[in-house]
């Protein structure tokens, strides 16, 4: 109970947090060089930065430099997290500075939580997100997130008991011909 | 006798002045040295920063839209905080 509260104090500073800046500090966009344009990257530096090949040129000096960074840092990822990094590249470049902000703040905030909680907020969005947009809301407006987690009783019982007559007549019925066919092998 | 004591003292006198402002402009091109110094390494602290939050984010088996979907944070902030 203790640790949903923990849960739940943690999650609203997700929320709410939106205390790292947007911009860059003036401070900091003046003591970055100028960086390389596309033309004068590596074939590698080319390779790993792919998705981001069309915007690259129009991108300020400290995004390239911090992108040659992660590149550098690229190689010594597992496969995984390379495949899901250049999957995501182009989306997260084409967000805003503002929702790039909240993502990282929450993100921040999220890394801090125990890794058993952590797994419970992946496992809640892996539901959540398999879920239609009117499913979504209804799943929300009827209950709490852990249902997201449980077995789902629902989808299974009110369908299939429709259709399971049926198929258990004939499974009640076909358990009925081995006995009858039984007897008459032997 | 006069007149060469009189330039010799002029000259001084301007290489003295000349001195003076060959002082001022190498401290303030030392100020403006030390500032962008305090700049880059501000640069550095910034970006490296950056750098260690979006390559963890982005490599994360948890999407960034988890993060970006205020519905879904609402909802698990709502019925974990009414316990």
């Amino acid at each position: 109970m203790a640790k949903r509260r923990y849960i739940g104090g943690v999650i609203l500073c997700l929320a709410l947090s939106t205390s790292i800046a947007a911009e860059p500090p003036t401070t900091a966009v003046i003591g970055t060089p100028p960086q390389a344009v596309w033309s004068q990257l590596n074939a590698q530096q080319k390779t790993i930065l792919a998705p981001l090949a069309g915007e690259w040129d129009k991108m300020e000096n400290i995004r390239r430099k911090k992108w040659l960074g992660i590149a550098e840092r690229y190689p010594s990822m597992k496969p995984d997290e390379q495949r899901r990094m250049q999957d995501r590249m182009r989306e997260w470049a084409s967000l805003t500075p503002e929702q790039r902000a909240k993502v990282r703040n929450s993100y921040k905030e999220f890394n801090q939580l125990p890794s058993e909680q952590k797994q419970a907020v992946k496992q809640k969005w892996e539901a959540y997100s398999n879920l239609p947009p009117d499913e979504k809301q209804r799943v929300r407006q009827s209950g709490k997130s852990a249902q997201l987690l449980a077995p789902p009783p629902e989808p299974i019982s009110p369908a299939p008991s429709a259709e399971e007559q049926p198929i258990s007549e004939a499974s009640s019925a076909s358990p009925v011909r081995p006995p009858a066919g039984e007897p008459g092998k032997n | 006798m006069v007149l060469t004591s009189n330039r010799s003292s002029n000259s001084h006198f301007r290489f003295a002045s000349d001195n003076r402002y060959l002082r001022q402009i190498l401290a303030i091109l030392a100020l403006l040295l030390g500032m962008w110094i305090s700049f880059y390494m501000d640069s550095n602290n910034y970006v490296s920063e950056l750098e260690e939050v979006d390559s963890a984010l982005l490599s994360d088996d948890l999407p960034p839209e988890a993060f970006l979907d205020n519905d879904f944070f609402e909802w698990l902030k709502d019925d974990t905080s009414a316990e």
